[in-house]
């Protein structure tokens, strides 16, 4: 049977799906401007987050009258209330990569340390998450969103290739630091927004399955 | 650090162990009910925790009612209905051929969908069942009618007339008479069949509210075709669908995570 | 006009006009009855015995036979008939059994008045023995209201709403205890305002106690329930046909009619008051 309730529902997707689309763009262009080293891109990185930030307390306000006005139970009742953290955990990774588009700015002042690698490949595994896990939510596939939980692992590990590679430069040449801090941070930010990502798929994960896998807690 | 994260482990390893010895009041084993020739029940197995309140929803005809009405054998009164199967109320069949089953509807009473005052006094409205129970002493009988409309939250709205008809009452307030007259006779058990179909919002909130207060002295089961209150005042939750369980769990689960697919388009509204 | 008002409209003016004959028939018989009943009623003509061959004096044991032959009907077919229409409605399974009685009693209602009076006299008079008597002209006249006395019955019984009997037996009462604690009192009031009615119709038969219990002329008032007993309907009928001195008996006679349907109208009052006493208390 369709319910009225079924296009509020698919209202409250479309608007996740707007808002991520926003947010990995947000994540290629604060990239960019750090590897493509354009300023102009960490102002519209800027700009793009206030946006985001708009369409948060939207989704949120939406989430909270469906609540309030249908009162819906199970798979609804997921459904609602995952959206309402994915909604958060979108707007954070907004934050980080406005984050990276101001460490962006800074390190362009400066020479190229090094010809960057990783970060760029970081860069895009952490919006390749981001993007399947709101395709996991979209399309009900809880395999992809398992998928995005494992793919963490990776960008971890890039992650300290990147500090431990970095950390050979300092102890070289301590003039590097700043230079390097501030890669350091980058890489760090892009790890958060994967750490983000997953958070994302297991929300997806439990609206879906109705099973908490968060802190794997089923291992134990 | 470490030894608290074993330790909350060691917690919830014990919760577990601790919901196996649950207490249970009523057993149902098998239970098949007929009406004539149709099978409004079908081999339904489930148990109700003591002090406890258990819901049993279901779309209109799943057999709820009587699941519920053959608790206290009320379906005996209807002619052509035969059951087969087991209700071991504290142990003990109530079907067993030796059980009385006036006892039987003693230590469960039960609270009807439609408010059914005697047309008598307030007083003698809960007095009834005292009296064809035997109690006759004038003193005790007024301290037992005093608890039971304070238990059924009516006494302060009625001590100073309960020689008045029951039937000036409200609808709200028949329904809660009706309820400290079930109580008067001290059951066990409270069977609630649809109690507030009849009742608007703000009669129905207070009965919610007294269901969820009596749950500390009595057993409750509760008939809803309204899946919100069931989810209000439930610990357990039944869903019933062409006479069969489909799902019987605790009621923060069945209304988050239901393990079956039908459960589910049931009470998001999806059905049919 | 339209053709639908117009249809309406007679109608309508049918039913009106048929209600208006049926209060005009009424009136003019109790206009008629009342005009020349009237006549002859005083103080002597209720307490006196009558005189000189029932031309003369009163009709007090015509009055006090109607009325012994009535209460000896209610002792004898309210008690039976509230225990049947019990039995039917509240303990016997309702099957073929069941609706054979409920046919055969709907029959009984219909049989000929004539016919009970037939009856009684094999019955009551001639194999029970109890001659001519109010005994068994009363328990003829019995038998004669205990089909409406248990058809009034089962239908008090069956409007008490099914949920009090259901309250009832939940908090643990017997059936016994449920029927004669709620049911009943909640009955009591349909199964009198029915059983009055009925009586008032036995009140004012002349043929189940024409063989029975009735005697033309007697200066006696009966000693107990073995005598015979002079009766209103019967003394009527004896006036007009039997005798010698029509001119003088003929008033007489109107004289009792107007008696006796005061007192078959009195005792239809009883029920309608007692009805609408009940009525005004009950709000289910």
């Amino acid at each position: 049977m369709e319910r009225h309730f079924d296009e509020e529902l698919s209202g409250l997707k479309s608007q996740l799906l707007k808002m991520s689309a926003l947010v990995e763009e947000a994540i290629s262009r604060s990239v960019k401007a750090l590897v493509e080293r354009k300023a102009e891109l960490v102002e519209e990185v800027i700009k793009s987050d206030e946006v985001i930030n708009m369409l948060e307390i939207e989704i949120d306000e939406l989430c909270l009258k469906l609540l309030a006005l249908y009162q819906p139970a199970a798979v609804d009742l997921r459904f609602v209330c995952s959206a309402m953290k994915i909604n958060n955990e979108l707007e954070r990774i907004g934050d980080q990569a406005v984050n990276i588009a101001e460490r962006a700015r800074e390190v362009i002042k400066e020479p190229l340390l090094k010809p960057l690698i990783d970060i760029p490949r970081m860069g895009l595994l952490a919006q390749k998450m981001v993007k399947d896990a709101i395709d996991a939510l979209v399309n009900k596939d809880d395999a992809l969103a398992g998928d995005v939980c494992r793919r963490d692992d990776e960008v971890d590990s890039l992650n300290n290739q990147i500090f431990r590679e970095l950390l050979t430069y300092m102890i070289e040449d301590p003039k590097t630091i700043t230079r390097a801090v501030e890669l350091i941070l980058v890489g760090r930010h892009l790890e958060r927004i994967a750490d983000h990502a997953t958070n994302i798929s297991e929300d997806v994960i439990y609206f879906l399955k109705g099973k908490n896998i968060k802190h794997h807690l089923e291992d134990q | 650090m470490v030894i608290e994260i074993q330790n909350s482990k060691f917690k919830i390893k014990n919760e577990k162990e601790e919901k196996i010895e649950k207490d249970i009041r009523i057993s149902i084993r098998d239970l098949n009910i007929w009406y004539a020739n149709t099978r409004a029940v079908k081999d339904v197995s489930l148990d109700i925790e003591k002090n406890k309140v258990t819901a049993i929803i279901g779309p209109s005809g799943c057999g709820k009612s009587t699941l519920i009405r053959a608790v206290n054998r009320m379906n005996d009164i209807i002619p052509g209905v035969k059951v087969k199967g087991e209700i071991l109320l504290d142990g003990e069949n109530i079907y067993d051929e030796d059980v009385d089953v006036v006892t039987i509807r003693r230590m469960v009473g039960m609270v009807f969908q439609r408010s059914n005052p005697f047309p008598k006094s307030i007083f003698e409205n809960v007095a009834y069942g005292l009296k064809i129970n035997g109690f006759l002493r004038k003193k005790e009988i007024a301290e037992r009618i005093e608890q039971s409309l304070k238990d059924a939250a009516l006494w302060d709205e009625v001590k100073d007339r309960l020689g008045d008809s029951a039937l000036d009452l409200s609808g709200g307030q028949q329904q809660r008479l009706c309820i400290a007259r079930a109580l008067a006779v001290e059951p066990e058990v409270v069977l609630f069949d649809e109690p507030c179909s009849a009742l608007d919002p703000v009669a129905t909130a207070r009965i919610e509210e007294l269901i969820q207060e009596l749950k500390e002295k009595y057993t409750i089961v509760i008939v809803t075709h309204n899946m919100q209150q069931a989810a209000r005042i439930s610990d357990f939750c039944a869903f019933l669908m062409l006479g069969e369980l489909i799902e019987f769990d605790k009621t923060d689960k069945i209304f988050t995570t239901p393990s079956k697919k039908v459960t589910e388009d049931y009470i998001t509204g999806r059905f049919g | 006009m339209d053709i639908r008002k117009t249809k309406e409209f007679i109608g309508f003016g049918v039913l009106k006009l048929a209600a208006v004959i049926v209060l005009l028939a009424l009136f003019t018989i109790l206009y008629f009855v009342a005009v020349r009943g009237i006549k002859v009623i005083n103080w002597e003509f209720l307490t006196q015995m009558p005189r000189s061959g029932m031309t003369a004096g009163g009709i007090l044991p015509a009055i006090l036979g109607t009325f012994y032959l009535t209460i000896c009907a209610i002792c004898f077919a309210l008690p039976l008939g509230v225990a049947a229409a019990i039995y039917l409605t509240e303990y016997a399974k309702q099957g073929r059994l069941v609706r054979i009685i409920r046919i055969g009693i709907n029959n009984l209602a219909g049989v000929p008045s004539v016919v009970f009076g037939l009856f009684g006299l094999a019955v009551f008079v001639k194999f029970c023995g109890f001659g001519i008597s109010i005994l068994s002209g009363g328990l003829t006249l019995g038998i004669l209201i205990l089909p409406t006395i248990i058809r009034a019955s089962e239908e008090a019984l069956m409007v008490v709403p099914r949920s009090f009997r259901e309250a009832s037996l939940a908090l643990g009462a017997t059936k016994w205890q449920t029927i004669s604690k709620v049911v009943l009192p909640n009955a009591v009031s349909g199964m009198l305002t029915g059983s009055i009615l009925g009586i008032g119709r036995a009140a004012g038969e002349t043929a189940p106690i024409l063989f029975t219990a009735v005697t033309f002329y007697s200066v006696r008032l009966p000693r107990s329930v073995f005598s015979e007993v002079q009766a209103l309907p019967y003394h009527i009928y004896a006036l007009m046909t039997e005798g010698t001195h029509p001119e003088a008996q003929i008033p007489i006679a109107y004289g009792a009619a107007l008696v006796l349907v005061s007192l078959v109208l009195g005792i239809d009052l009883i029920a309608i008051i007692i009805r609408n006493r009940f009525r005004r208390r009950k709000k289910w």
